[in-house]
């Protein structure tokens, strides 16, 4: 299958400073994209050169056969959603999804008749006659997706639309935007910095940092194989112990050596990455003593964070206990124990 | 799929699986470095240029003709700072200079202190009567400066009807000067003071009575740090309106020569264009000067009040509501006493032999071969101004506002748009002689017409419109445009169909203050007026110097009375206007 939009080798920069630098990304039709990154990675910069209203400084961009590169914004086929909403606050939410329609020289019945099924799309029959400013935050944009939805566009942006609203507000439209995308079958890549929400919604991640992609793939595949330290550390919660080499190439955590495939790499120090959730307190041949120093509660786990004893970094160490092993366990802060780790969850990175 | 240049059989696949055939290496070596640019990006470089070029001819040149002036001899050689060195080798001359700051000095000082103190009771006490002391507070700015000087004149000119209170003083001088000005230049320092002082946060001063501190700790700790930069600019915007007025001064400054009308007498008078420069330099100073100051706060005010402050209720209190109704009553009886007196010397037949009153000064025609002309003109050159003004200063703040123009660009626009609240009419008007005026440039034939007054008078007043075009449409939605462009919405469409409706309000804020501001201005325009545009304020100026002081206070009566009924106007008709286009700020 051809893929919907194709990137290649992008690169933007503002004079000494690189915005973007070879960034290349197929999009399948249909599909849900997150570019996910903290800020000033470049991500909202990306979907804004995919929308057309960043130049380009290299590289191309094709969407559906045709190359975009170098095509204003309205001449490209696109909706888009704004973190800010950005309605128009003088006319009403039915003239807000109607002005496209309006401007394309449809008739006053036919753009009556779109509105009023895209305000029962949004769940907003009876707010056509409102302003903007008369609706919460969460409806408002609603309205902006319903608009940006009106002309049937191709493609759909989303520029984190969910940030500026309350948590229960944003998961809620967190589905409302999953289930409309899934309805559409409209190729949508959405901006977002937040793990959890991406995870949620996407079908592949973009995982950015510095300018360049670090890492694409499903949530599950860039939360269990994170290709670098900063997905490892970006997505999810991540422990770090630094490892040895030993001199037949073996890595070593704490005088323990550990049977765990090396990359090619002369560097004495590895990193060994260990998600919280993957650890446990128990005896065994491998575990290691460490001291309890605090204990989380966190609903259906306790998160306890652990000094380890004679051994290892002076970072603390987090283990997610669920809640109902809890109780088996005797954890208080200053209670010595027993931690346990399974190779097979553990990830390699090169030190730094 | 993330990495495919470090992954050789992704590579090999992207050859075969790339859509579009000429898409290979050819292809991705070649770098587009045009931006996107469509048609709506093409009118908007267009109308930015236009812009840029109209800031540089009606600014920029006119003021760089003036210092290039000032160092030139009379055959347009470089003498360097000659003329300086004999401007400040004069005691006759360079002595207006610490007459211009004493000037200064003490209006900003009583001006200061009164303004602050009816601003204090406007915002933070119960006294009754509220609304009208706010009206008449702010009725001088509707007056020509001219108007207060006459005003001085019938009341401690020689003839005056309350001379005795100076104890054989003269009028004419500082103490006129002090008077007139301080009269004139009162609502701009209220205007300022009132709103730095009603954006104080409630919060603070619940937080001190929960402490129980003594209400004088409280207006020291709280309320004045709160109004300091509106002090600050307060002092700034009233010290350079003195030391750049040059209506007051000239009716009643008699002996005591200040800056502004030195470059007058130097360029009307004794056609010393080169001197004028030099003083015009001079005068430039202390207000570039001021502008620096006023800006510098400006810019730490913003950081100062959150969006979360909760507004503040002043409580009941009857000594100070009766102290401060008192002080705000006195003070209005003192501008009413001036208005009053101007109008009834305005109706007078002739002071002070015929004190009949009559309608004897308004026959223009009888004084003056002009007649009603100059008042015709001024309406002309006001409405002019009010439509064509509106119209450039909003285009340019739309465009530094809402298009991504270089930093360096958008820099210029700004600097340019904030600078004619530096530069002096009379500094100004000069200019705009040396400029306009100079052998060779097409642009002469503007010379004496009405287009060159609307020109200059829009420049003149353009930082204040251009601020408040800025902060209407700060108010809009920053992606207002990038919305229309992914609904293919042409960029005029939706700047005619949301951020001009949205702006209405400010639109019709920034019409009236050019209209008031070109009716009562005289400084630049004393300059650039011909026999067939002569204005309102001018002919004041000119019937006062013939010694008709009647007809003169006729004259700046009717432009203070039309513009009273503009505000009016404005105030009611724009009321109507404003609910049919801000129907969406109701929720």
């Amino acid at each position: 299958m051809q893929p919907f939009l194709t990137i290649e080798s992008l690169g933007k920069s503002f004079g000494d400073f690189t915005a973007l630098k070879e960034i290349s990304l197929s999009v399948n039709k249909g599909e849900f994209i997150c570019f996910l990154g903290p800020s000033g990675c470049g991500k909202t910069t990306l979907l804004r050169m995919i929308a057309g209203l960043e130049a380009c400084h290299q590289g191309e961009i094709w969407q559906d056969g045709t190359r975009i590169t170098s095509l204003p914004p309205e001449q490209r086929d696109f909706g888009i959603v704004f973190q800010s909403y950005a309605l128009f606050p003088n006319l009403s939410v039915a003239e807000n999804i109607g002005f496209g329609l309006k401007n394309q020289g449809q008739s006053k019945r036919e753009v009556e008749k779109r509105v009023n099924e895209w305000l029962d799309i949004i769940g907003l029959p009876d707010s056509g006659p409102k302003f903007p400013s008369q609706l919460s935050g969460g409806q408002q944009q609603r309205v902006a997706l319903a608009r940006a939805l009106a002309l049937s566009p191709g493609l759909l942006l989303l520029d984190e639309p969910l940030s500026a609203l309350d948590a229960k507000v944003r998961i809620r439209l967190r589905e409302t935007i999953c289930k409309l995308q899934r309805k559409l079958g409209i190729t949508t890549i959405m901006v977002t910095h937040d793990q959890e929400e991406a995870m949620a919604m996407a079908d592949r991640i973009v995982v950015m940092n510095h300018g360049h992609i670090e890492q694409t793939g499903t949530p599950e595949d860039i939360y269990k194989h994170p290709a670098s330290r900063f997905v490892a550390e970006f997505v999810g919660a991540m422990n770090f112990l630094e490892g040895d080499t030993n001199s037949n190439n073996q890595i070593q955590l704490a005088n323990q050596t550990l049977s765990l495939p090396v990359a090619e790499s002369t560097a004495r120090k590895v990193i060994l990455g260990i998600r919280p959730e993957d650890l446990s307190f128990s005896e065994g041949q491998s575990a290691l003593p460490v001291s309890v120093e605090n204990l989380e509660f966190q609903g259906s786990f306790v998160r306890a964070e652990c000094s380890p004893v004679g051994w290892g970094t002076e970072r603390l160490i987090k283990v997610d206990v669920p809640i109902h092993q809890l109780a088996a366990l005797e954890l208080e802060p200053g209670s010595l124990n027993q931690l346990s780790l399974s190779e097979k969850h553990i990830h390699v990175f090169p030190a730094v | 799929m993330s990495s495919p240049q470090y992954d050789e059989s992704a590579l090999t696949m992207s050859i075969s699986t790339h859509t579009p055939a000429d898409a290979d290496s050819p292809a991705l070596s070649r770098k587009s470095l045009l931006p996107a640019i469509g048609k709506d990006q093409w009118v908007l470089g267009l109308v930015i240029a236009a812009v840029v070029l109209y800031l540089i001819i009606t600014l920029l040149l006119p003021l760089l003709s003036m210092l290039a002036r000032s160092v030139q001899d009379s055959d347009g050689a470089f003498i360097g700072l000659n003329y300086f060195a004999e401007y400040l080798g004069n005691p006759a001359l360079s002595q207006s200079i610490g007459n211009t700051l004493k000037a200064g000095a003490i209006v900003t000082t009583i001006v200061v202190s009164l303004s602050f103190l009816f601003a204090y009771g406007l915002t933070r006490t119960q006294m009754p009567l509220k609304p009208l002391f706010k009206v008449l507070g702010m009725l001088p700015i509707l007056a020509p400066s001219l108007l207060p000087a006459i005003s001085m004149i019938y009341l401690f000119g020689n003839q005056g009807v309350a001379v005795d209170l100076l104890f054989g003083h003269s009028i004419y001088g500082l103490p006129g000067i002090v008077m007139g000005l301080a009269f004139w230049t009162f609502p701009h320092a209220l205007l300022i003071l009132t709103t730095a002082l009603s954006t104080s946060d409630a919060r603070l001063y619940e937080a001190a009575r929960s402490m129980g501190t003594s209400p004088f700790r409280t207006f020291t700790t709280i309320t004045l740090p709160a109004a300091k930069f509106g002090l600050i600019s307060t002092v700034t915007v009233v010290f350079t309106l003195v030391v750049t007025d040059f209506g007051v001064p000239k009716v009643i400054g008699g002996q005591y020569n200040v800056l502004a009308t030195d470059i007058y007498k130097q360029v009307a008078g004794q056609q010393n264009f080169a001197m004028g420069a030099v003083i015009s330099v001079l005068l430039l100073i202390p207000a570039l000067l001021a502008f620096v100051i006023d800006h510098r706060v400006q810019k730490k005010q913003k950081e100062l009040f959150g969006a979360r402050s909760v507004n503040f209720e002043p409580e009941r209190n009857p000594v100070k509501d009766g102290l401060f109704f008192l002080l705000c009553s006195l003070i209005s009886l003192a501008i009413l006493a001036v208005v009053g007196m101007a109008i009834y010397g305005s109706l007078v037949t002739f002071w002070p032999w015929n004190m009949a009153l009559s309608w004897n000064n308004y026959h223009f025609e009888k004084f003056s071969a002009n007649g009603w002309e100059p008042y015709l003109n001024s309406l002309e050159m006001a409405f002019y101004t009010a439509i064509a003004g509106t119209l450039i200063i909003f285009i340019t703040a739309y465009n530094v506002e809402k298009s991504k123009l270089p930093p360096i660009l958008k820099h210029f626009i700004h600097i340019m748009a904030m600078l004619p609240m530096a530069v002096p009419g009379m500094v100004l008007g000069l200019g705009y002689i040396f400029f306009f005026n100079q052998a060779g440039n097409p642009l002469g034939i503007l010379y004496g017409t009405m287009a060159i007054l609307v020109i200059n008078t829009t420049a003149h007043y353009f930082t204040v419109g251009h601020l408040t075009a800025l902060t209407a449409l700060k108010k809009l939605p920053a992606e207002i445009e990038q919305v229309a462009a992914s609904l293919k919405i042409p960029q005029y469409k939706a700047f005619l169909k949301v951020s001009l409706p949205v702006c209405t309000p400010a639109l019709l804020d920034i019409a009236i203050y050019l209209f008031v501001n070109a009716l009562t201005t005289t400084s630049a325009v004393v300059f650039l007026y011909s026999t067939d545009t002569m204005l309102a304020s001018v002919s004041v100026m000119n019937m006062e110097d013939a010694g008709q002081t009647g007809p003169a206070a006729a004259m700046a009566v009717l432009i203070l009375a039309t513009a009273a009924c503009v505000k009016i106007g404005h105030m009611t008709l724009g009321k109507l206007l404003l609910n049919r286009t801000q129907k969406w700020k109701r929720s």
